[in-house]
């Protein structure tokens, strides 16, 4: 639990190595809205659905930034030499890895809620308060969804190719196929299966239902999938940092393959 | 003026070269214009009057400004950190030549962007991707180029003098993408936020681009437009010229050219 706790904590603190806090702020404030506002301005120029659609879709898919920065807070262990440090110490590794984990998803929480202040503030969609705790489950579930696949690309980039290049191709995806913006059953077949194997997708869908006044039991199975999805991308990640460690070792590459 | 000339290509070549292997640039230049201009087609072909133009011209745009965005601001954060920025401010060149043409380079890959967005429209989705006045588009995207490099231009003293603006700056993506009215109508902005938009030179670029591409622009308005995009362009030029001066005066007064 220490060793948790204390990645967890550091994990935040190392966000300040390439960010200041006056960044950190101005990002909080200022992209929430212009991210909901650009895409569900389209969305309300287009025609294809309400504006609420959009803005509930794209305030949701900013949950997805917490995937986005744990894949790249595990590169950046390699990048700045530290990996070396961490395989060689008895650490716990589920404690290791998924530590870092939780300041981005408390992270992402933060921005969504900005997101869904914004879309109150500036497009006037209100939710009842006695909605936002359900609404929170929703957002909740989301990041930790996304949590798992950012794990799993953070991996991913040790292996082959760099974190920020995956972290991005992962916010668009997300954006394109999770549902934020086009109803999936409006994509091609093979795109909206993609779409299904996604994080994100399950929540943004029980959010918009808990957002029209449905129950939390009505979008339970929805929050469940998306967290199971999640869960499914963390325990991959998981076992193929396992392997590539084990490789690492026996061939001597630990700061590179 | 010559002396200045092949200094500046020269830095745009080398800019060119190292861009070719920088994922991120990578990212801006072909994932993002194709992403987000596939959102566009699907979000905008319900529309009744949807031109896949539109969406290839609003998507190629927001790569750009990007581009510009990050490529200006940490130009000359990127010559600290490898040591280069004081050799070339004891260069007889000046150094506005050289940033000017590293920004110019990350200019040239836009066609990239361009080419990927026309590409999606016309070979993915089958939707003919017509420009209605081809001539009055080449002009607009030339001065297009010409005033966003300026812009870049101007990001590059800015992002290094006043790190509070630095913070902003790099949130101004999406905002400016939003207020210029890249991928939907300004009018579809609360009133007291159109006028914003139309300060920007990417406004007018985004004006004077979607209406040569669609034909509504009567000459006048194109004539305007492209006189607006100069002016921003040459006032731009100004205020980034004033403020490389500003920056190395203090560098130069503090000891910090190679401060990191």
């Amino acid at each position: 639990m220490r060793l948790f706790l204390a990645t967890a904590y550091y994990t935040y603190r190392g966000l300040f190595v390439w960010m200041t806090p006056s960044m950190y702020v101005a990002q909080l404030i200022l992209l929430p809205l212009a991210q909901v506002a650009f895409f569900s301005l389209i969305g309300s120029y287009g025609g294809g659905q309400p504006l609420d659609f959009y803005l509930i879709g794209n305030a949701m898919v900013i949950a997805g930034t917490s995937g986005f920065f744990i894949g790249m807070s595990i590169n950046e262990e390699r990048a700045l030499g530290t990996l070396t440090y961490l395989i060689a110490s008895p650490a716990n590794r589920l404690a290791l890895f998924f530590g870092r984990t939780v300041s981005r998803i408390l992270e992402a929480i933060l921005h969504v809620v900005v997101a869904f202040a914004w879309v109150g503030l500036a497009f006037g969609l209100v939710i009842p308060i006695g909605h936002w705790p359900a609404i929170l489950l929703a957002v909740l579930t989301a990041a930790l969804s996304a949590a798992g696949l950012g794990l799993l690309l953070g991996v991913a980039a040790y292996l082959a190719l760099d974190a920020g290049l995956l972290g991005n191709l992962m916010i668009f995806t997300l954006l394109l196929l999770s549902g934020a913006n086009i109803p999936l059953d409006e994509l091609p077949p093979a795109l909206a299966l993609l779409g299904q194997a996604l994080p994100l997708t399950h929540s943004i869908e029980a959010a918009r239902a808990l957002a029209a006044g449905a129950g939390v039991p009505a979008v339970a199975p929805l929050l469940l999938r998306d967290l199971a999805t999640g869960l499914v991308y963390g325990v991959c990640s998981f076992l193929l940092f396992g392997r590539v460690e084990d490789f690492a070792r026996r061939r001597g590459t630990l700061e590179g393959v | 003026m010559s002396r200045c000339l092949r200094p500046f290509l020269f830095s745009a070549r080398v800019q060119v070269l190292r861009a070719l292997g920088d994922e991120f640039l990578f990212v801006i230049a072909l994932v993002q214009p194709f992403a987000i201009g596939l959102a566009a087609i699907f979000m905008l072909r319900h529309r009744a009057d949807f031109e896949a133009v539109y969406a290839v011209v609003g998507a190629g745009l927001t790569a750009l400004f990007s581009l510009i965005l990050f490529g200006g601001t940490g130009t000359i954060t990127n010559l600290r950190f490898s040591g280069n920025l004081e050799h070339l401010v004891a260069a007889p060149v000046p150094l506005i030549v050289v940033v000017g043409g590293q920004i110019m380079g990350s200019v040239a890959l836009v066609l990239v962007p361009m080419l990927v967005s026309y590409g999606l429209g016309a070979w993915l989705f089958g939707y003919p991707i017509a420009i209605r006045d081809p001539a009055g588009f080449t002009v607009s995207v030339l001065l297009a180029l010409l005033s966003l490099w300026a812009m870049g231009l101007l990001f590059a003293p800015l992002a290094i003098l006043w790190p509070a603006v630095n913070s902003v700056l790099g949130a101004l993506e999406y905002p400016v993408y939003v207020l210029c009215g890249f991928l939907f109508p300004v009018l579809l902005l609360p009133g007291w936020l159109q006028p914003l938009g139309q300060l920007l030179a990417p406004y007018w670029a985004a004006y004077a681009l979607h209406g040569t591409s669609s034909g509504s622009l009567t000459a006048p308005e194109l004539a305007l437009a492209w006189l607006l995009l100069l002016a921003l362009t040459a006032a731009t030029l100004v205020l980034a010229a004033w403020l490389f001066d500003l920056f190395l005066a203090r560098a130069q007064r503090d000891g910090s050219l190679a401060a990191l």
